[in-house]
């Protein structure tokens, strides 16, 4: 991973087309500015992460499933 | 009284009442705002979360506490507000609100539950949104545990 310290006010140049500012720095947060092209996803990390697990999630889900999930919720710990 | 039809139980019938509202619609799947709660006994702890405008799209879900019965959800103000749930004093799971941790099971790999993210449904708004906690030691994928063995 690259390590960049930046103060307020400095920014990161990504690529042709992404550049990100350091507004503001309070405490533990940091407030970021981002400019990239419209055709760029820009996500908070935590909802990237719940998008994925829901398409999982959905991707798995049945009734006929349940079945499984009682049984290892039945089942001794370490036997699952 | 309205019906839709379900992924796996064919069409139901349902109260207006009974509609779960997704303002902001859950990550991945954010134009999906309502959804219905199917509760059966055979199945319980485990529930069903049926989408009311996509038939084959349903989560799986029991709650959080079914995994861990140590888990604790904190809620902000923001949160509080779009579930309907009064943040002072500080709102009590099973009485203001639901809180669901969805269930994935991928083949030959034991179900896990997003504890990370549960799903939280505001008992009188019957609003939900999925609640992301930044700080926690949850995973989106905790495994889920098995009765402890008799001694």
């Amino acid at each position: 991973m690259l390590v960049i310290r930046r103060r307020a006010g400095e920014a990161v140049v990504i690529g042709d087309g992404v550049e990100i500012t350091v507004i503001d720095v309070t405490g533990s947060r940091v407030k970021l500015g981002i400019e990239a092209p419209s055709e760029v996803t820009i996500l908070r990390k935590e909802i990237q992460v719940a998008a994925r697990q829901n398409l999982a999630a959905a991707a798995g889900a049945s009734p006929a499933i349940v079945g499984i999930v009682l049984d290892t919720l039945r089942q001794p710990d370490g036997n699952g | 009284m309205e019906s839709c039809q379900t992924k796996e139980f064919g069409v139901i019938d349902y109260e207006e009442s009974a509609v779960v509202h997704f303002p902001e619609g859950l990550p991945a799947f954010e134009a999906e705002t309502r959804f219905l709660l199917i509760e059966q006994a055979s199945t319980a702890p485990v529930v069903f979360l049926q989408s009311l405008t996509t038939p084959h799209l349903m989560f799986l879900a029991l709650p959080p506490r079914a995994v861990d019965p140590d888990f604790r959800l904190e809620l902000c103000a923001e949160e509080c507000r779009v579930l309907g749930v009064s943040g002072e004093p500080e709102p009590v799971e099973g009485v203001d609100y639901v809180a669901l941790a969805l269930l994935t099971v991928r083949e030959g790999a034991r179900a896990t539950a997003n504890l990370l993210a549960p799903v939280v449904i505001g008992s009188q708004s019957r609003r939900a949104l999925q609640v992301i906690q930044s700080q926690s030691r949850y995973r989106t994928d905790q495994p889920l545990p098995g009765v402890p063995a008799p001694c």
